[in-house]
């Protein structure tokens, strides 16, 4: 892609791609600490992520002062319009996911709550997994490929797989020892919380083909959570 | 650092020391050019302002020594009265100003101080005066051109006598006039409703006056109507092409060929091939029309040319014709500038003398012309007539009638100033 | 799809022995407007006044291929030019009304083409004209006043009417804006949305976001070829030809 005649539009855009990868890691960062965490059951290190929640919160407003003022300036147009609004709502579903990582934190911060080992273990998997579909639709966005995000999207269905097991595993367990049912049930919201953060990848992924096509990504996914096999 | 902050002001200084240096070149040039300017016109203007006013010696008319019962003359007509006889007559009334003197020879004298015509001047008088006349009539008549020039001042009277016009016993008759309070000045109307004349004193301007206007008309008639249409058409409406150009490269040539030569084409082909009159209004007109339409075609382009093609664009691109579009938008926005083009030509026209001399307008014409067909000088032709003639009468006389022509003239370019000035369209 | 109202086939378009156009073929509905942009020079301007052949009065210039007004062939030899323009009006890029009163400029259209038939009939077209310009009010207590008297938008409206006067088909505006302030021009962008009910409207326009704003289709222009031509939508949000996005987002001249 050709620069713009103007040097300082291309400086505004790389500016917003640029905040946008930093936001993207640090979400990222979020998620694989807040698993550390609730591995290792660190309340201590639970609340420095807590706290860490401010620095994406500060980068989606930034980044929303930043395409306000393309926008007024430059007029976009084309591909550069899909880029600046998209770039809005990409922001958007970053901060999200960052409250979701954090939202596991505050969990794993609770001292009280004793969480059961096994589905402990699997929830971490499960997070693992969403945390490269992270880092794949960040690297579909830096290279601007629609393949990637393609294949990035296509992950979440994984994710909705290892959920209802996870869901069916936690409620075993809820059943057969009622003492673990208030951990259980912590276990519980870290899990959907996570499959949360999985959809949002999943929307990023829908942005940015819009980007790269200029239209909505129209796909089915195969595999759906069938809850009738709970 | 100061050291460049002081050549910084120096070369200011230097330059602005040019200019004003080179203003002082340029007031001084133009002081020159005015200086030389006003030189002329107070020199034209000093020896011509005395023409405008003549010498008049009162003189009493006994009307009733000429016909006892002056009531007849109400009664007679103009023919009559011509046919009366009145030399005697005019000559005794005066002699009536100096009833003592005996010789005959003085008596002539007497009479020669007078215009040639002062019996006509007296017949005139009784002519329009014939139905409430008295016994004894004051009437003015004109004095002879000596004698008005000694009363301007213009005469050298300490010649001796064998070399000037005027005798001393005249100059003592004048002195005794001028004492008696008899002499005076009056409006010198003759001289700017007359025609050219052997006596100075009786010769006038408004021959020529006439015959230039009348030239001008039949110029403006010609060259007016032809040039604008035929500048229209060469801008607006003629192909560009080979033939195109060399018709503007000769009009432009045009423009520049001396009069002169007009003249001799005026002789050759308008009066030995057409066969019109000489000398007359007419033929200088055409004359002058071919020499003032270059002008006029020229200036009428200029301005055709300085009118914006977005006119031109606006009124076709609303379903105008080409005709429409010039003759409706373009021709109008050029018109002040065509028309100053004319005036200035027309003013050219006015002070060409070369041309006219060439085809006979220069001919002692005594009579005021009537129509363009009769036999004229124009202005500038009276100025040269008179520049050759001897008699010190006809000095003031060429100058006053430069200093005519020249406020003719300017007046004329006052108005070509005014009409654009009017009518210019701002856009 | 509306009607088509103007089609071009293959115009080809040279002045002297430089070629302005090559091969443009598009066509423009009736009833909407119709967008030209492009770069300095890409022939936009060209095609524009082939559409009453303007260009006509350039000697030089030669034009091949066909235009169609509702299926009339412009330059067939049978075309009265005169009257091609009087159902096709040009508005221009700089306002040149007349250097007359206010009421003979837009006057003298209906009267050069025996439109009206008395006094009253040629004022009602003239105030009627003034009004579809938007300019009456402000000008309906000095028509005798000269035309080139007005602000530079109200000189545009003038010859907006002046074009109307003669009720045309088609209105041609070439950069019509582009000598107005943005008051000025947004008041033409508002007459042009109540004109276009009316009036099949084709603009030039240098301004990008002029052109999305006004137009239902658009045309983009480059080097005298038509390079891509759609609706207005698709041309600033998802052109097809790279040209068109690189021109439209700014990343060439």
């Amino acid at each position: 892609m050709s620069e713009h005649i103007v040097s300082s539009y291309d400086e505004q855009l790389d500016l917003i791609n640029s905040t946008l990868i930093k936001m993207g890691g640090l979400v990222e960062s979020q998620l694989h600490n807040s698993l550390v965490a609730l591995g290792d059951k660190d309340t201590a290190f639970a609340e420095e992520i807590i706290r860490n929640d401010n620095k994406i919160d500060a980068l989606e407003k930034e980044i929303d002062a930043l395409t306000y003022k393309v926008i007024a300036m430059r007029q976009p147009l084309a591909n550069d319009l899909r880029t600046v609004l998209s770039a809005l709502s990409i922001a958007n579903d970053l901060e999200r996911m960052g409250d979701h990582a954090t939202n596991i934190a505050k969990r794993v911060a609770n001292v009280k709550i004793n969480m059961p080992d096994t589905p402990v273990s699997e929830i971490v998997n499960m997070g693992e997994n969403v945390q490269s579909m992270i880092k794949n639709v960040l690297d579909a966005f830096v290279q601007k490929s629609d393949t990637l995000a393609i294949n990035a999207w296509d992950l979440d269905g994984d994710i909705d797989e290892l959920y209802l097991s996870i869901y069916r595993d936690l409620l075993k367990t809820m059943a057969e020892d009622p003492d673990t049912i208030t951990g259980c049930s912590h276990l519980l919201s870290i899990a959907k919380n996570i499959e949360r953060i999985g959809d949002y990848v999943q929307n990023i992924a829908e942005d940015i083909h819009f980007i790269t096509t200029g239209e909505a990504l129209e796909r089915k996914s195969e595999k759906r959570i069938k809850w009738e096999k709970v | 650092m100061t050291d460049r902050i002081e050549q910084r002001i120096n070369s200011l200084n230097k330059r602005l020391n040019s200019e004003k240096r080179f203003r002082i070149y340029c007031i001084g040039a133009m002081s020159f050019a005015l200086a030389w300017v006003l030189i002329l016109f107070l020199n034209i203007f000093s020896s011509g302002y005395s023409a405008f006013y003549r010498t008049v010696i009162q003189v009493n008319v006994p009307f009733v020594n000429l016909i006892e019962d002056i009531s007849q003359f109400s009664e007679m007509s103009s023919e009559d009265i011509n046919k009366l006889s009145m030399y005697s007559f005019s000559k005794k009334t005066i002699y009536g100003l100096f009833p003592d003197i005996e010789e005959k020879k003085d008596k002539k004298m007497l009479i020669r101080i007078f215009s040639i015509e002062f019996e006509q001047e007296i017949r005139e008088f009784l002519k329009s005066n014939k139905s409430n006349i008295n016994e004894t009539e004051t009437i003015y008549l004109t004095a002879s051109d000596d004698v008005d020039q000694v009363n301007k001042g213009n005469y050298p009277r300490d010649l001796d006598e064998d070399k000037r016009r005027i005798k001393d016993i005249q100059l003592l008759f004048f002195d005794d006039l001028v004492d008696r309070g008899l002499v005076s000045y009056e409006f010198n109307l003759p001289f700017l409703m007359r025609g050219d004349s052997r006596e100075p004193e009786l010769a006038g301007v408004g021959g020529s006056i006439v015959g230039s206007l009348f030239t001008i008309m039949v110029v403006l008639i010609l060259s007016f109507p032809i040039g604008i249409f035929a500048a229209i058409y060469l801008e607006e409406f003629a192909p560009r092409n080979r033939v195109t150009d060399f018709i503007e490269i000769n009009i432009n040539n045009l423009a520049a060929v001396p009069s002169i030569v007009f003249g001799l084409l005026g002789l050759g082909i308008i009066l030995n091939t057409f066969g019109l009159p000489r000398s007359t209004p007419l033929v200088g007109g055409i004359v002058l029309s071919l020499m003032t339409l270059p002008t006029i075609i020229i200036a009428t382009r200029a301005s055709l040319r300085a009118v914006p093609p977005s006119i031109r664009e606006g009124a076709l691109a609303v379903g105008a014709t080409k005709m429409q579009a010039v003759m409706h938008h373009v021709v109008p926005v050029a018109m002040p500038g065509a028309l100053t083009g004319t005036i200035i030509g027309l003013a050219q026209a006015l002070g060409e003398t070369a041309p006219l001399l060439l085809i006979g307008m220069v001919a002692f014409v005594v009579d005021v012309p009537q129509t363009p067909l009769d036999a004229s000088a124009s202005l500038p032709v009276q100025v040269y007539l008179w520049s050759e003639s001897a008699e010190r009468g006809y000095v003031e006389k060429t100058s006053a009638t430069i200093m005519m022509l020249l406020g003719f003239l300017i007046l004329m370019n006052l108005a070509a100033v005014l009409i654009r000035r009017k009518f210019e369209t701002k856009w | 799809m509306k009607n088509i109202k103007i089609k071009a086939d293959n115009l080809n378009v040279h002045y002297g022995d430089k070629q302005a156009l090559f091969d443009v073929s598009m066509y423009m509905e009736e009833k909407q407007v119709t967008a030209l942009i492009g770069p300095s020079g890409c022939g936009k301007s060209t095609f524009i006044r082939c559409l009453n052949r303007m260009n006509d009065v350039i000697d030089i210039c030669k034009v091949q291929g066909k235009i169609e007004i509702d299926g009339n062939d412009i330059y067939a030899p049978s075309m009265q030019v005169e009257q091609l323009r009087e159902r096709v009006g040009m508005v221009f890029q700089k306002p040149n009304p007349f250097p007359k009163t206010i009421f003979e400029n837009v006057a003298y259209g209906p009267r050069i083409h025996g439109i009206a038939e008395n006094k009253s009939d040629l004022e009602e077209i003239v105030v009627n004209s003034l009004k579809k310009a938007a300019l009456f009010d402000e000008v309906k207590d000095r028509l005798n006043d000269a035309g080139t008297g007005l602000s530079g938008g109200q000189q545009q409206r003038l010859c907006i009417a002046r074009a109307i006067s003669v009720n045309p088909d088609i209105i041609l505006m070439d950069e019509p804006c582009s000598a107005l302030d943005p008051i000025a021009t947004a008041r033409i962008e508002e007459l042009m949305g109540e004109l276009k009910t009316e009036y099949t409207i084709i603009i030039v326009t240098h301004s990008m976001q002029q052109a999305a704003r006004v137009s239902s289709r658009t045309g983009f222009f480059h080097l005298g070829k038509l390079v891509e031509v759609d609706k207005t939508e698709t041309i600033f949000s998802n052109p097809s030809d790279q040209r068109t996005q690189d021109y439209i987002t700014g990343r060439f001249g």
